[in-house]
Parts: C-alpha cells; structure tokens; sequence
C-alpha cells in the first residue's frame, strides 16, 4: 500500500511540477541563502559549510537521515549534498550510503533523472549517474537476499521510475539508461 | 625487523593481520585473514571477501580492497557505532592506510567487517540471522562472517588483556594467491602452481578450494 501511494505521489509530482525543478547549482546567491535560512538541520548546515568529516560512524548515519526526509523547500541543497557525499564516500561509508539513496530517488524520481536528462547534458555526470546506479543495484540486491528492509524492491521501484517518466521522452530516456546500468550492478553483485 | 622470522618476535610488540587474497579477483574474491600475535605465532584465521561493489580497479573508490599496508591503532581500533546491517553486530577493525596499493588510490575508510547477514524482524524487534548468509561484496572494505569477527575480537582483545605489551600492529593485504584457469573440479598440484576454481565453479567447488588454501597456508 506504502509503494501504491509513493508511486501515485510520484506521479502527481512529475505531472506538477515537471518544468519548475531547480537544482542547487542553479540557484542564486539569494534563493541558496532562502534555502539555508529554512534548513532546520544541524548536521546539513555543517555538512554544507565543510566541518563535517564523513565517516562510518552515527554521526554520518544521523546526517544520511536528514538528507532522505527533505522537504520540498529544502531539496535543492539536500539533493546536492546527497551528490556529494556519493562522490566522498568509499570502503564502509559506501554501504551505508545505498539506502539513503535508495529512498530519495523513490521519492523524488523525477527530480532526480532530471538532473541526469539528456537536456542537462549526461556526459558531465556519467560518474555520478553511475553511482547512484551502483548504490541503487546493490540496495536491491540486499533486498532479493533478504538482508534490506528497505520498502522497495526490483519491480516496485523500477514501476515508480516508470509511472513518473511517462510523460517525458528525455525523462523516459534517463531512466532507460539509469536502469540499464541498475541491472549492470544488480549482476555485478553476484 | 617486524616479525623478522630469524627473531621470531615482533620487537615493537604487536598483533598483526596477514589477509592472503587472489592476485586476480574477477576470477576467486575470497581470501584468507591469518592473525598473529607478537610472537608471530598464528592465533586465528578466518575467511574474508575482497571483491568491491564497483569492480577491478582498486585505484576507483567502491572498487576491490586495494592491497598495502595499514596500521591498526594501538588501542580503540574497533568501532561498534553505525549501520548494523551494513557492519553485522560486532564490532569492526579500524585499518588506516600507511603504505602500497592503499596510499597510491587515495582511498580510505577500508575496515574488516561482518554485515548483510541478518535482517530486522520489525514485528519482534530483533536482529535475525538470514538463511544461509553468505559474504556479500563491499564498498572496498574486507567481509567477514559475523561469527569470525566476534571471535577474531574476541581472540584480539584476550592476547592484549594477558599479554601487556601486546597492541594492534598492521593489517598486510597480499595478492599472492595465483591460480591457472582450468579448474578440474578438486584442487590439485602441479609442480608449484596450484589451480584454483574457474569463475563460474559452484558454492561448493569455491568452498572446497578455501577450505584447502587454508590447510596450505597452515603448513
């Protein structure tokens, strides 16, 4: 039922809001600092100011947590810093970081292959892209052996992509892409 | 003069892991962690995975534990906080990169750990070992039953609480087990090359090869 709704909220936030989605690295001085002044977390704050130090530890962890349960207001920043830690973390930080990942872009599907869509030229984030497919691929293989109790599995969360791409060719041509290379780590996990 | 095997004893007095890996993972990920105390003597050993989540190239970060050197503190070298899930329920050990493969990448964070062998049962609130739980491949990190770390904890934390001058030392990631590509379904001798399961032997085939390494590497 949980999946059902995220799916219809997904789609609804395709159909709404496809067209004013604005990234971080787009924003003025004045709408970053909007975004900052709205930012309750602590954690987020510090992360973004560079005094923080990613680790595998509960600080991290608490810091993942803040960053998956955004509102919209505040997506822009949490979105760019998702993508930077994704870029950061390597050895036992990375397992932790497919979760977070894993229920961000379900909730935000189409924010996030828009970020990647052809129009904002792919080529530039390849790496990034390829993370999130990793992270995401290994998520779902810990689900399918049975050590996830993460609420998406293959089929629900490649219908969630599905439903909330429909309505946009390059979108739909992201997510082909991205979940080619979802199942290219989903193997690789084996 | 580490573990200098004239001596026989590490001067600075020191336990030491020895992790004997593949030289070519994409075809056996798996190794062996062989524990020695200050005296060099063996003390445990135990299976680990050595494969990463992004592949061969161990200068990429996600990639295949890259091989070095690597200190282990002194002291408080295990950590027990963060995921659960991701590190199982023991505590993992803290390897900061001192030399070789390790420093060239740039990498960091490379722990030994359990992880991805339970589930939460959200009904009963307890962690429960899944069925048949396997090595799962890492961010970078080497991965271990859960079992096999709470007694390599366990085995670590006696030498140092009998023994006083017995501290952490370093974790040596070695590539030096070879193989040859055919594999004739039960491990064997050839002259000094020993031939090791293909990439598509079973479980079972795999299990066997560990299992004889391991006698090997007693000798």
């Amino acid at each position: 039922m949980k999946v059902f709704l995220t799916i219809i909220i997904s789609m609804f936030f395709s159909i709404a809001n496809y067209g004013q989605i604005k990234f971080w690295e787009n924003l003025s001085c004045e709408e970053k600092t909007n975004i900052l002044n709205v930012c309750e977390s602590e954690l987020i704050k510090t992360f973004y100011e560079g005094h923080f130090v990613l680790s595998d530890d509960e600080k991290t962890v608490g810091l993942l947590n803040d960053l998956i349960t955004v509102n919209d207001s505040t997506l822009p920043l949490s979105f760019y810093l998702l993508n930077k830690i994704c870029t950061q973390s390597d050895g036992a930080l990375a397992e932790t970081v497919s979760s977070s990942c894993i229920q961000f872009v379900a909730m935000r599907p189409i924010y996030f292959l828009s970020y990647f869509s052809n129009n904002r030229e792919i080529s530039k984030q390849k790496q990034l892209f390829e993370t999130y497919a990793m992270f995401i691929g290994s998520e779902l293989y810990y689900k399918r052996i049975g050590t996830s109790n993460i609420k998406y599995d293959y089929k629900n969360l490649k219908e969630i992509f599905n439903s909330a791409s429909e309505s946009n060719n390059d979108i739909k041509e992201t997510f082909n892409e991205f979940w080619k290379l979802v199942d290219k780590y989903i193997k690789n996990m084996e | 003069m580490r573990n200098n095997p004239i001596l026989r004893i590490d001067p600075t007095g020191r336990w030491d892991v020895t992790v004997h890996l593949y030289n070519d993972r994409k075809v056996h990920g798996y190794g062996v962690a062989i524990v020695t105390d200050r005296k060099s003597d063996e003390v445990y050993r135990f299976n680990v995975r050595a494969e990463g989540t992004a592949g061969r190239n161990r200068m990429k970060d996600y990639a295949d534990t890259p091989l070095g050197i690597y200190d282990i503190p002194n002291k408080n070298m295990w950590k027990t906080d963060g995921s659960r899930r991701s590190y199982g329920p023991n505590a993992r050990l803290i390897m900061n990169e001192e030399s070789g493969e390790i420093i060239k990448s740039g990498r960091d964070l490379i722990r030994i750990h359990g992880g991805q062998q339970e589930i939460y049962n959200e009904i009963t609130k307890t962690w429960e070992t899944v069925d048949k739980p396997t090595l799962v491949k890492t961010g970078g990190c080497l991965r271990a039953l859960d079992a096999d770390m709470a007694k390599f904890k366990s085995i670590t934390d006696n030498l140092m609480s009998n023994d006083s001058e017995e501290f952490g030392g370093k974790v040596t990631i070695k590539g030096n087990l070879k193989q040859k590509t055919t594999w004739k379904g039960v491990p064997y001798k050839e002259n000094t090359t020993y031939h090791a399961p293909g990439e598509n032997a079973s479980d079972e085939e795999k299990q066997n090869w560990n299992s004889w390494v391991n006698s090997i590497l007693k000798q």
